[in-house]
C-alpha cells in the first residue's frame, strides 16, 4: 500500500523482509498505564512523522539500546519498547526504509539503527487498518523487556 | 616559607621563550614585548599551584608561592629574541616542574585543536566541570603530583577551564603582529609556535566556549500565557474572586477571576453530585519554566463529573493534558470535555461486558479521545472526535473484515459496540 512512486533518496534503502524485529517506543500518550497496553496510533504516523513513523533495527541495536538512546535524546520518555518483523510489514504491502546513512535534518538526531514504515500514499481510511494489523503482531509477541534507566526498577 | 623543605640558591635553566620577527631581529628585545614573558610566567604560575592544591587538598596556596617562582631572563640569544629562563631553586621546586610539564602540554593540546574539541564537547553537567567550578579547577589526587606524568595524558575539561578563564592565556601573542610568533616549549623537544592563527583559531575560541561552559544559567523568565489547566476545586472564595484548585500536574495552584459570572459556575463545581468534581479552568496563567505557578485570570469553567470508576483517573490524565500535549510534534489540542463525557459515557454502556478486553484510552490530537479493545484476534476502536462524533471500528485480524460505523448518536455506537465485543 506504500506509494512506490515516492522515490527514495540516495542514502535510503528498503530493508527485505525477514524475521528481523523493528522496535517502536511507545511514549506517554500511546500507551495506557492503567490498561497496560499501547494505542494503536503507536504503530501509525502521527502528524511530526510526515508518514514516515520512526523504528529502529534489531540488527544494529538492542532493544535496551534503543530505549536509551530514546531516553536520553527524545523529548517524550519511552515507556517501553513494542515491536513488529520486517516480513508482517511487507505482508501489509508496506515497506520498511532503512534511512540510517542519511544526514540529520535540523534540530533532529537520528538513532543508530534508524529505519521507518512508510506510509506514504496510504488513505487515511487504510491507515487505521494497517496500524491495528501492526499493533495485533505487537500485541501477539508482547511486550519486549528492557530496563527504563529513566525510572530503574525497585531493589528487591 | 615551609619548613619541611629546604631550599638552595642554585639557578636552573627553566624554559625557553622565543619571539620571531623582525623587530626581533638579532636578539632585539622591545620593552614592550616583555609583558608576553610575564604572561607566559603567570600561565607557568598558575599551573604550579594546581599542582600544589592537587597534592594538598582541602589546603589554600602557600602565600610565598608567587614569590619563590623567581623567574629572570638569562641571556637573549641572536637571530630572533630567545629568552632563556631561569628559576631560582626553591621549596616548590617539584611543584614548578610538574606545572612546566601541564603547561607544555598545554600548548601542544592548543595547536594541535586538541584543547578545543575537549571543551566543545564538553558539557557543564559533567563532574569534573563542577568540581572546577566548586574548587577552581583542581582535581584532588592521592597520588604524589611529581610521579604523575602530564606528557602521557589529556588535559581534562576543568583544567582547561581554568587556564582559559586566565586572561594571561586569553591575552598571551596579544602584543605581537600578525606575522609575529611567540615560541613556547611543547612536551618533549617540541618547540610550540603560537602563530597568529593559533592565537585567533584556538585560543580565543578556547576562552570564548570557557566563558560560555561557566557563564551562570540564565535566570528563569516567568511567562503570562492561555492555557487550560484541570484539577480538583478545594476552596472558593467568591468576596476575593480567588480560588484553589488541586491540580493533577502541577499541584496546589490558587487562581483568580475578574469576571463575576464565574462565580456561579465555580459554586456549581463545588455543588456538583459527583464525588470527584473536575473543573477546567481556562485563562491567563503565569507559567516559570514549564510549569504553572498561578491562574491570573480565569476565562472559562468548564465541569467534568467523575465518578469513582475504574476508567476515572485515566480520564483525569486526559482532562489534565495541557494545550500542546504532544511532546514530540508539539501538538495536541486540549482534549474536549464533550469528549471526555462520551467516552465515560460508552465504557460505562459497556462496563457489564465481562469478557471483553480491557480497554485502552488515548488522547487524540485534535482534542478527542479514543477507546480501543485490542487482543491480537481483534481489534474494537471508538474514536470520539472533539465534538462528540463517534466512529466505531472493528477489525477481524485473522481476514481482515471491517465493520464500521460513524454516527454522532451515542445509544447507536454505544449498541454497535457492544455488537462486536460480544
Amino acid at each position: 500500500m506504500t506509494d512506490l512512486s515516492e522515490k527514495l533518496l540516495e542514502c535510503e534503502a528498503i530493508v527485505r523482509p525477514s524475521d528481523e524485529l523493528l522496535w517502536r517506543q511507545v511514549t506517554d500518550h500511546t500507551w495506557d498505564s492503567q490498561a497496560g497496553k499501547p494505542g494503536s496510533a503507536a504503530f501509525g504516523p502521527m502528524p511530526i512523522d510526515r508518514k514516515r513513523p520512526s523504528f529502529t533495527r534489531q540488527s544494529v541495536v538492542t532493544a535496551q539500546q534503543a530505549r536509551d538512546w530514546h531516553q536520553d535524546n527524545a523529548k517524550s520518555p519511552s515507556r517501553g519498547v513494542w515491536a513488529c518483523s520486517t516480513a508482517e510489514i511487507d505482508e501489509l504491502d508496506l515497506r520498511t526504509v532503512d534511512d540510517s546513512d542519511c544526514p540529520p535534518e535540523i534540530n533532529e538526531q537520528k538513532a543508530p539503527g534508524h529505519c521507518y514504515i512508510d506510509y506514504r500514499g496510504v488513505p487515511k481510511s487504510n491507515e487505521r487498518v494497517l496500524r491495528k494489523l501492526l499493533l495485533a503482531s505487537a500485541l501477539n509477541r508482547g511486550p519486549v523487556w528492557t530496563e527504563d534507566k529513566l525510572q530503574p526498577a525497585p531493589a528487591e | 616559607m615551609p619548613s619541611d623543605e629546604a631550599a638552595d640558591s642554585q639557578e636552573v635553566v627553566f624554559a625557553q621563550f622565543a619571539l620571531r620577527g623582525d623587530r626581533f631581529e638579532n636578539g632585539r628585545l622591545p620593552i614592550n614585548a616583555l609583558v608576553e614573558l610575564e604572561r607566559y610566567r603567570t600561565i607557568l604560575l598558575e599551573a604550579a599551584g594546581r599542582a600544589w592544591l592537587a597534592a594538598h587538598p582541602g589546603s589554600s596556596l602557600p602565600e610565598d608561592l608567587d614569590r619563590e617562582f623567581d623567574l629572570a631572563i638569562r641571556e637573549v640569544h641572536d637571530g630572533s629574541s630567545i629568552s632563556t629562563l631561569e628559576r631560582r631553586s626553591s621549596p616548590y621546586d617539584r611543584y614548578f616542574d610538574i606545572g612546566k610539564r601541564e603547561v607544555d602540554l598545554l600548548f601542544q593540546e592548543l595547536v594541535d585543536g586538541l584543547a578545543l574539541s575537549t571543551l566543545e564537547e564538553t558539557d557543564v553537567s559533567q563532574d569534573s566541570v563542577a568540581q572546577e567550578l566548586g574548587i577552581d579547577g583542581v582535581e584532588e589526587s592521592t597520588d604524589d603530583p611529581a610521579e604523575s606524568s602530564p606528557e602521557a595524558e589529556r588535559l581534562t575539561s576543568a583544567a582547561l577551564l581554568a587556564y582559559a578563564n586566565l586572561p594571561a592565556l586569553e591575552l598571551l601573542g596579544s602584543s605581537l603582529e600578525a606575522d609575529e610568533t611567540a615560541e613556547v616549549p611543547g612536551p618533549g623537544s617540541r618547540v610550540i609556535e603560537l602563530t597568529f592563527a593559533a592565537r585567533t583559531q584556538q585560543i580565543r575560541p578556547l576562552v570564548e566556549r570557557a566563558r560560555e561552559l561557566l557563564a551562570p544559567p540564565p535566570k528563569p523568565r516567568r511567562e503570562h500565557v492561555s492555557n487550560s489547566v484541570a484539577g480538583r476545586l478545594i476552596t472558593l472564595s467568591p468576596e476575593n474572586n480567588n480560588y484553589e484548585l488541586d491540580t493533577l500536574l502541577y499541584g496546589k495552584i490558587a487562581g483568580r477571576y475578574v469576571n463575576p459570572e464565574l462565580t456561579a459556575d465555580l459554586k456549581e463545581v463545588l455543588n456538583s453530585k459527583a464525588l470527584a468534581p473536575v473543573v477546567r479552568i481556562t485563562g491567563r496563567m503565569s507559567w516559570l519554566q514549564g510549569r504553572l505557578t498561578r491562574i491570573l485570570e480565569a476565562r472559562t469553567v468548564e465541569l467534568l463529573e467523575v465518578e469513582s470508576e475504574p476508567w476515572s483517573r485515566r480520564i483525569v490524565e486526559l482532562a489534565s493534558l495541557p494545550e500542546s500535549w504532544d511532546a514530540e510534534g508539539e501538538d495536541g489540542r486540549v482534549i474536549s470535555f464533550v469528549a471526555l463525557d462520551a467516552a465515560r459515557e460508552i465504557l460505562r454502556l459497556t462496563s457489564d461486558m465481562q469478557s471483553a478486553p480491557t480497554p485502552g484510552i488515548f488522547p487524540r490530537v485534535d482534542g478527542g479521545v479514543d477507546l480501543e479493545w485490542s487482543t491480537p484476534q481483534r481489534m474494537i476502536s471508538v474514536e470520539i472526535d472533539a465534538d462528540g462524533q463517534f466512529f466505531v471500528h472493528d477489525l477481524i485480524v485473522a481476514n481482515r473484515h471491517v465493520a464500521e460505523l460513524a454516527t454522532e448518536d451515542l445509544v447507536s455506537a454505544a449498541a454497535a459496540l457492544r455488537e462486536a465485543l460480544q
